[in-house]
């Protein structure tokens, strides 16, 4: 029956788990540098949400949103573990930080991936993100890709 | 998603409450088939159960969610977890249940929005065991119980303090699941 989605805090244990895990794919995939983006501040994060396989309540993904200022939100540490790609489960995290953001009063949604990556520029090319000007402190970091999607309140 | 603790699953949006519930869900009080094993509610009563929900939510982390469709039909009725609210041989216990609006039942929601209310009382609410009850002639009740994994012993089976004993509705039946067997499926 697919998966189902948690909100958690940005600390929960299994979420920092899988956080950690995204952590060392970037390194490996972008040379990511963690000391250099240790990712937000818990007080920034206004959502954080799991994904657990509906049958085994196996945690098997996350995503997180980010204030940026009252009408841009950002999506940060999408991550789905490895065995588990492949099922849309990127996209239904997404669409539900698309949904909240809305309720908050978004206009817009950006995020940062690296150029690396190609299976998460598709996931996001998919899901109506189009290219942007690396923007905030990504602005120097060359292998970095940024997006951005304006949302609508029936896009929620 | 809103305000934690929230979950979805693949039909459904299972959401703290908001005042535009309390219309829908007092209507869904009122209807007899819907409360066919339990007594129909007025709108006072109704309000005060939402209102009982979301202190759930703020003290124990884990309550009973107003449930909607994400098809876009919106409240469908609630599901989720609360304290057994009177006392009985296996109380204290956590209970699952469910009440969905007529129109919403055969669509198999009761067992996705149950499974996932399951699901977050082992994972996150780190309850060892969780109940379901349902009274004898509540057949449609206990087939969802019976499909989440759940299993009754009839030694369990007590009579529902809150009525008389002669009641018809008064003999109750006990369906339990622990962390463990939920684990191990």
């Amino acid at each position: 029956m697919g998966v189902i989605l948690e909100t958690a805090s940005w600390d929960d244990p299994v979420g920092v788990r899988l956080r950690r895990e995204q952590e060392s794919e970037a390194v490996e995939c972008c040379g990511a540098d963690p000391a250099r983006d240790p990712g937000p501040p818990a007080a920034d994060v206004d959502l954080f949400l799991l994904a657990r396989d509906a049958e085994t309540a196996v945690a098997v993904g996350c995503a997180g949103l980010r204030r940026l200022d009252e009408t841009t939100y950002e999506v940060e540490r999408v991550y789905v573990t490895s065995a588990w790609r492949g099922r849309r489960i990127g996209e239904v995290l997404l669409r539900a930080l698309e949904e909240a953001a809305v309720r908050r009063g978004a206009t817009r949604m950006r995020l940062e991936t690296g150029s690396g990556r190609p299976a998460s520029v598709r996931l996001y090319e998919r899901c109506g993100y189009h290219r942007i000007e690396r923007f905030g402190h990504y602005a120097d970091r060359e292998r970095s890709v940024c997006f951005e999607r304006t949302l609508t309140a029936s896009a929620a | 998603m809103g305000d934690p603790p929230e979950l979805r699953t693949e039909r459904l949006l299972m959401r703290r409450w908001r005042d535009e519930d309390r219309e829908p869900f007092a209507v869904l009080n009122a209807d007899p088939e819907v409360m066919e094993f339990l007594a129909t509610r007025n709108r006072q009563e109704s309000d005060d159960m939402i209102d009982r929900f979301e202190l759930s939510f703020e003290i124990y982390g884990f309550g009973l969610w107003a449930l909607e469709a994400l098809d876009g039909g919106g409240f469908i009725g609630l599901a989720g977890l609360s304290n057994v609210a009177f006392t009985a041989p296996f109380t204290p216990e956590v209970e699952v249940g469910w009440r969905l609006a007529r129109k919403e039942w055969g669509k198999g929601y009761a067992t996705e929005a149950g499974r996932a209310a399951l699901t977050f009382g082992f994972t996150r609410a780190g309850l060892d065991e969780i109940v379901g009850i349902a009274p004898h002639g509540n057949r449609r009740h206990q087939r969802v119980m019976e499909r989440l994994g759940m299993h009754r012993d009839p030694a369990d089976d007590f009579t529902h303090p809150a009525l008389p004993s002669d009641d018809p509705l008064a003999p109750h039946m006990l369906y339990r699941l622990t962390d463990r067997e939920h684990a191990a499926r």
